[in-house]
């Protein structure tokens, strides 16, 4: 924790402003929480094959029909809650399960920790 | 932590009344003439109190425990390093008279019919035996098991000795569930009759079998681990504390350390990948679908114990994690989640913006504490339009550089390079502005060391927002918020720092109060926390509500500062693991503080509701427990964010679910009137009342302004239990703050109910 410091504008001196180009929003973000844009964007670029786990939102309760769909392109579908489900695979395969029409929503799966 | 041996011994001399010289005491005189307090006392406890007296004000060292095949009366250090004496109080209000023991600091132990142990300050034996709700006051003669203080604080004590219940309640028939960094499943305190009380355990970190359905770990059978054919182990050994606070049996400490629910069967998920690495929400989600299908299968109702959590996400419930985890529950399926650990942290910021760019706007400071990879804040809010950049600053102060902002809808990523330095790598996504499961606004903003090429710890970074809305902000990781205030400059704070998935809709969030401020070691003499911790004081740690929409949290509080619970053998102490300090005599113990402690009281607890009602749901546990919390000079008498409704009382809770608190036909020994439960409730509620003598009773509802609403009772009524049910339904009754007062000969009392349509 910062406990004390004085800030101090430069007056009439340089304040760098940093710049960079800002971006749309891709295609598939609106399916998407925005962890799982950024992980799917630098796994994209890098080409990774890396597993990445997800919980995810059907607009509808999941049937054997739509798991059948949802697996078809190397993503492990886990548990089913109604329509709530949880899944994993590359990214890709995320990207596959996000263009599935009964998909609403998908959020990466984030990290806790024990509170000790 | 800092070791006080000496320091403690010295607080013994000045704080306590001398009994020993040259380091013991045998106290075997004889007892004075009769006087109203000898009448109340056994004359060995008037034999102390005279040598009390005797001794005051000499200087002298009390030796931990006192032994002798002749003495009378046996003396010990308590964990606080107070004399005490351990005896047996007779009491016609049991409830009450343990409420006096533990106000002066004391503990309380079995219950046999209307006497109960207990483990008193020496200084108190006077006070406590000439208070009205004592009967008498004997000396123990032998060394008998004690109860740990936290169990008596919440009552479970009671339960679990059937205290004015129908039987006694242990969790029987009823699965306990954790999601943790594994058990040792080895431990004594997890076997019963030399048969492990563990059902299965699936290793997440394991391989090659996983459950049916499932594609990753390992399950074992409880065949499997009696057979000793199980590979996990707990090398952390915060699941098996857990596990053993919220269930264990007390087995290898004859009864001392007993769990919440020592007759529970335990269904444990080993949920880390790999040791250390945290616990993904999915495979959270995926632990508890496992449990409670498990417990389903076998007919059984369930209560999950979740000690984890994180400051990621809407904190409002909404997310698909926290969507996840409310669904799971039912009829039989509770979750419980620690409130978590940042009470005592600024990781949470939040204020009405204003301005037009950095220099009209606001901004806090954040520091990356420790060179972490990265840091990170979610900001969350409904109306309005934000703009959010980062700036940093030098130690010194001195403005360094800003980025420049990203509005709603965009995002961007730059390297923060000022006259050729570059302090770190920035990304800050806004494109999240219509969230599909609230529909409010989020700006994600990560500061990263890229691969290490930058330490973010070398200057202080800031939030700054400028437009207009009133947002919440919390550090997911590796930082914390300053506290540093000016015109445009707005400190942190520790407000909404209920982790997720504490702030789920439908799971119990648990707090923490301290019980205990100091602990035997394993390394000799005592240890405790510097400072020392207030007992009966929230924890220091405990997190602070409400819910970003506005939800009471934590729901109530437990025990969670300095508790003794079972050590993981697989745990290596010494300096390259675990500081042994914190490890009790015995090495089958361990000293351990957090919400996570606070959480496994409470899931015990509910395994202990579960067994009278296994259909009870997330509402009714939270409706009986919330409404029959004990409030006391720390919580307050109304609910707040930081103990919720207060502080757990197993026993309150239990005895309003039983429809009748006493055997049928059993008379009352005082008339009593129950809190209604449900309450708030809609639209009928039922309130229960005692009456030790038959006589006209009258029960009725008065609106705030002291206006007779309802008449629900008025009639001759026997010596007997009684229930009466308040319904709206058909009555020109609205919505609000409501009292109900019974009177019955000189009895009355007057109890609050709230209607909500």
């Amino acid at each position: 924790m910062i406990k004390k410091i004085t800030l101090v504008f430069l007056a009439g001196g340089i304040i760098f402003t940093l710049c960079s180009c800002s971006s749309s929003v891709p295609d598939y973000g609106t399916k998407m929480d925005v962890q799982l844009k950024q992980k799917i964007e630098s796994l994209e670029q890098d080409n990774s094959a890396e597993i990445i786990s997800v919980i995810g939102k059907a607009d509808k309760t999941i049937s054997e029909e739509m798991k059948k769909q949802m697996t078809m392109q190397n993503v492990s579908v886990e548990s089913v809650i109604n329509n709530l489900f949880t899944a994993s695979g590359n990214y890709k395969a995320i990207k596959y399960l996000a263009g599935l029409d009964f998909i609403n929503y998908i959020s990466l799966s984030t990290t806790r920790n024990i509170n000790h | 932590m800092k070791k006080i041996f000496s320091l403690l011994i010295a607080l013994a001399i000045i704080t306590t009344p001398a009994f020993a010289q040259n380091g013991a005491l045998e106290i075997t005189g004889t007892v004075s003439s009769a006087t109203q307090l000898d009448t109340k006392i056994c004359p060995n406890l008037s034999f102390v109190l005279s040598k009390t007296e005797e001794l005051n004000n000499a200087v002298v060292s009390i030796p931990q425990i006192f032994t002798g095949n002749n003495s009378l009366v046996r003396l010990y250090k308590n964990d606080n390093g107070i004399s005490v004496v351990r005896v047996f109080i007779k009491s016609n209000d049991i409830q009450t008279a343990e409420n006096l023991v533990l106000s002066y600091g004391g503990k309380t132990g079995t219950i046999t019919g209307d006497i109960f142990t207990a483990e008193i300050p020496v200084t108190s034996i006077k006070d406590i035996a000439m208070k009205n709700e004592i009967s008498y006051m004997e000396a123990s003669r032998q060394v008998y098991a004690y109860l740990d203080s936290s169990r008596s604080s919440i009552k479970v004590n009671l339960v679990q000795s059937g205290y004015n219940l129908s039987q006694a309640y242990k969790g029987d028939n009823v699965i306990l569930g954790f999601i943790d960094t594994g058990i040792d499943w080895n431990h004594p305190d997890f076997k019963a009759s030399g048969t492990s009380r563990i059902l299965n355990i699936w290793d997440m970190s394991g391989s090659g079998s996983p459950p049916s359905g499932y594609s990753y770990g390992k399950e074992y059978t409880q065949a499997q681990i009696n057979a000793s054919q199980c590979l996990e182990q707990d090398v952390e050994g915060h699941g098996t504390h857990v596990a053993g606070i919220a269930g264990g049996n007390g087995t290898a400490s004859s009864g001392t350390y007993t769990g919440m629910a020592p007759n529970a069967n335990i269904i444990f998920i080993k949920g880390e990948r790999s040791n250390g690495s945290g616990f993904a929400d999915a495979d959270v989600v995926d632990g508890c679908n496992y449990i409670f299908t498990k417990a389903q299968a076998l007919g059984k109702a369930a209560v999950i114990n979740l000690s984890l959590g994180g400051q990621y996400g809407p904190h409002d419930g909404t997310s698909l994690y926290e969507q996840s985890l409310s669904n799971l529950t039912g009829a039989g399926k509770i979750i419980v989640a620690a409130a978590g650990n940042d009470g005592g942290n600024y990781i949470h910021c939040g204020y009405p913006t204003g301005g037009t760019n950095f220099t009209s706007g606001y901004q806090t400071l954040w520091q990356a504490a420790g060179s972490p990879t990265a840091t990170q804040a979610d900001l969350w809010y409904n109306t309005g339009s934000i703009s959010v950049g980062v700036a940093a600053y030098t130690t010194g102060g001195t403005l360094i550089g800003y980025t420049n902002p990203v509005a709603p809808g965009s995002n961007s990523q730059l390297l923060f390079t000022v006259g050729g330095t570059t302090y770190g790598r920035v990304t800050i996504n806004a494109t999240n502005t219509n969230d599909s499961q609230n529909g409010d606004k989020e700006v994600l903003v990560t500061i990263d060391n890229a691969s290490g090429a930058y330490n973010l710890s070398n200057v202080y970074w800031s939030l700054y927002t400028f437009g207009t809305g009133t947002f919440d902000a919390w550090i997911t990781r590796g930082g914390e918020f300053s506290t540093v205030s000016s015109s445009n400059v707005i400190p942190g704070n520790n407000n909404k720092s209920i982790g997720t998935p504490g702030t789920s809709n439908k799971v119990i969030c648990v707090g923490a109060y301290t019980t205990k401020a100091l602990w035997p070691s394993i390394k000799g003499g005592y240890y405790q926390l510097v400072p020392v911790p207030t007992i009966s004081a929230i924890a220091s740690f405990s997190s602070i509500g409400p819910t970003r929409d506005g939800r009471i949290k934590p729901d109530f509080t437990a025990p969670g500062n300095i508790i003794a619970s079972c050590l993981s053998g697989s745990v290596v102490l010494g300096s390259s693991g675990r500081d042994s300090s914190w490890v009790l005599p015995g090495a089958k113990y361990q000293m351990m503080s957090g919400t996570s402690m606070a959480c496994p009281h409470a899931a015990g607890t509910i395994a202990l509701l579960l067994q009278r009602n296994k259909t009870l749901d997330y509402s009714g546990v939270y409706n009986l427990i919330t409404t029959h919390t004990t409030k006391d000079s720390y919580t307050g008498t109304t609910a707040g964010n930081v103990f919720g409704y207060g502080k757990l009382n197993a026993w309150n809770a239990i005895s309003n679910l039983i429809s009748e608190v006493k055997e049928p036909g059993f008379a009352p020994n005082n008339y009593s009137l129950s809190q209604n439960y449900p309450n708030p409730f809609n639209p009928s509620t039922t309130i229960r009342y005692s009456i030790p003598f038959g006589g006209n009773v009258e029960l009725k509802v008065y609106d705030i302004l002291g206006r007779e609403t309802a008449v629900l009772v008025n009639e001759y009524k026997q010596t007997g239990n009684y229930e009466v049910e308040f319904s709206t339904t058909g009555k020109n009754i609205s919505s609000g703050i409501y009292f109900y007062k019974l009177t019955a000969g000189n009895f009355s009392s007057v109890k609050k109910l709230v209607i909500l349509k």
